[in-house]
């Protein structure tokens, strides 16, 4: 799947984190905090980027993505689609976040739709914001995920790996072209 | 507002808002006769005893951390206690600094949270926090930034934002350095001016009045305004060892919800920064103290809205608790220390810490290194009661108020206490034969 907004980044290299929202205690819920501790063992991983488990406090995320340019918010949530479907959406290609994160309903209180609301009326967002959000199929108190769930998360770190590695080149290449000139 | 004459009152708030979790407020009088005034609790049942039953001990504090997103490193402080108690462990001064200091850091953050985002905005008449960032943007920027301190102050000593994962059974795995502390250290003393300004906001608000006598319960310990460990002390004379926490709680279920009640000497009692900072005012930092007569509060005080301004006392005593501990760190050197084993793996513990909202108690049984039966009482849990009881004696008190500015009170009044209800529910403990 590619990102629906495909363009050269901004002329100097993008400082970007990764974190990951929910709670392993409730099965499917903890994918992105699955997906991170996964992430964080991957020899892949550039360096330089920043992976964080968050758990279910999302206004903590707002804070650990302050300083940033790029981030990517890894979450269960209900989209209506079938367990183990998963979209990376950027906040650019929504239009009304309240409504449509409603709609994706978040299973923390809606409280990442709020802490997204409050950071864009402070101004402390970073300028690009992507939400790999993940359709659940159990979120009962217990742990592990369910198989539909767990057969995903690899696809969805490649999907990743993938994604950061192009937008580094793209970033690399524009700064080198900036160089250049 | 005009006074309404009304011989029916009936209130039906369904989800709260601003209080973690899902909890509705009922209210049904006749004739100035409450006939139902309940805090209903609707979450369902976490079972998180249950996952903690059959795991090895080392996983539990991990585990438990992921009860709560705000209180993450007061439950594996909690569960880290209960599990060296069982097993013949002493942790060292060094550890037990560290943990307090991360208690430190998990309170700063909480109270930030509670005061700033969930309490603030009553007061202000902007409903919400959204509303305030846009009309006093640099309030809320202020919160975040002391926040990010907290969190910070957290992540060094923890290992991790949020669910601390260097906190270890019978020690740390891993360990601040000189700068980091240093750095931390300088942080935490500019923070000072920005509790200055936090003081200054809460003394310009007005808090509802609403006084009724109550018991307040908190852990105490001889020489310090307690943290963790130490004795269960109540406002009505009694003091019991941690491992009698059952003779505290006594909890009981009620039909109405999906988390038990608790009753100790009284109808009903108060955990939290408004129990500790009665029972323990003289142990307050001397900031704190004086703080605690420009902001007109009291050992005396029995207004649960004033829970609070409580907690912003609590925040200065945080912060120069902190600064102090750190001090000290940086100037004997952090030992590499490992972890202490234990003594034996079969053996039965409970632990008890001092959590935003009040004492928390983690209880158990471990054989052979597994946990065999586990108990949770959270601090929430114990409020309820006490939640109720006020709004038994509030509605009366304003039956000729308009509807809305009684339902208000009686948010605000919930939202006084701080609830944790995501992580109170926990009654059902289901066996099929």
């Amino acid at each position: 799947m590619l990102l629906k907004r495909e363009r050269l980044t901004p002329d100097t290299e993008i400082e970007t984190i990764i974190i990951g929202l929910g709670n392993p205690l409730r099965r499917d819920d903890g994918i992105g905090v699955v997906i991170v501790e996964t992430l964080k063992e991957s020899s892949r991983l550039p360096e330089q980027i920043t992976v964080i488990d968050a758990g279910t406090s999302d206004l903590e995320a707002l804070l650990l993505m302050q300083g940033y340019q790029r981030v990517f918010l890894i979450d269960a949530a209900d989209f209506g689609g079938e367990p183990g479907d998963w979209r990376c959406i950027s906040l650019d290609d929504i239009s009304f976040i309240p409504d449509v994160l409603t709609k994706y309903g978040s299973f923390h209180n809606a409280g990442l739709r709020d802490a997204i609301a409050l950071g864009q009326t402070l101004e402390i967002l970073p300028k690009e914001i992507f939400i790999y959000a993940i359709q659940p199929q159990d979120t009962q108190v217990s742990v592990g995920l369910s198989k539909p769930n767990s057969v995903v998360v690899g696809e969805i770190m490649e999907d990743l790996l993938l994604r950061l590695g192009r937008e580094q080149n793209l970033d690399r290449s524009s700064i080198e072209q900036k160089a250049e000139e | 507002m005009g006074k309404d004459n009304r011989e029916r009152l009936e209130i039906d708030v369904q989800h709260i808002t601003r209080v973690e979790g899902h909890g509705n407020i009922v209210i049904d009088a006749l004739d100035g006769k409450i006939k139902k005034c309940e805090l209903q609790i609707v979450e369902a049942p976490r079972f998180f005893e249950a996952i903690l039953r059959g795991q090895p001990y080392q996983n539990a504090s991990h585990i438990s951390s992921r009860i709560c997103g705000i209180c993450a490193v007061t439950h594996a402080t909690t569960s880290l206690r209960a599990s060296e108690k069982a097993l013949g462990i002493e942790p060292t001064n060094q550890t037990t600094q560290l943990r307090k200091l991360n208690l430190c850091a998990e309170m700063l953050d909480s109270h930030i949270l509670h005061a700033y985002m969930l309490v603030a905005p009553d007061l202000l008449g902007v409903g919400s926090v959204l509303p305030l960032a846009k009309s006093s943007p640099e309030v809320v920027r202020r919160a975040l930034k002391m926040k990010k301190v907290a969190g910070d102050l957290s992540a060094a000593i923890g290992g991790r934002h949020t669910h601390p994962i260097a906190m270890t059974v019978g020690g740390f795995t891993h360990f601040p350095d000189r700068d980091e502390l240093s750095q931390l250290l300088g942080r935490l003393e500019d923070l000072r001016s920005d509790i200055d300004e936090t003081v200054k906001l809460f003394k310009s608000l007005s808090f509802p009045t609403f006084e009724r006598e109550t018991e307040y319960i908190a852990l105490q310990t001889e020489d310090e305004y307690c943290l963790l460990d130490g004795r269960i002390t109540s406002s009505e004379g009694g003091s019991w060892p941690i491992e009698q926490y059952l003779e505290v709680t006594n909890e009981s279920m009620v039909d109405h919800s999906t988390a038990k009640h608790a009753q100790n000497l009284l109808s009903s009692y108060m955990v939290g920064a408004l129990a500790r900072f009665k029972l323990q005012f003289y142990k307050l930092h001397p900031i704190a103290k004086a703080t605690a007569q420009s902001l007109g509060i009291t050992s005396d005080c029995i207004n649960p809205y004033m829970i609070t301004i409580a907690q912003v006392i609590e925040c200065i005593h945080y912060t120069e608790d902190a600064i102090s501990i750190i001090e000290h760190l940086i100037k004997d050197g952090i030992k590499d220390e490992a972890p202490i084993l234990p003594t034996r793996l079969s053996g039965e513990g409970v632990g008890a810490c001092e959590a935003p909202r009040g004492t928390l108690f983690h209880h158990y049984v471990i054989e052979d290194g597994i946990i065999t039966e586990a108990n949770c009482i959270i601090p929430t849990a114990q409020n309820l009661a006490n939640i109720e009881v006020d709004m038994k004696e509030l509605v009366p008190t304003m039956m000729e108020n308009p509807l809305d500015e009684i339902q208000l009170a009686l948010e605000m009044l919930v939202r006084a206490y701080d609830p944790c209800i995501s992580c109170s529910t926990h009654r059902l403990d289901l066996r099929v034969d």
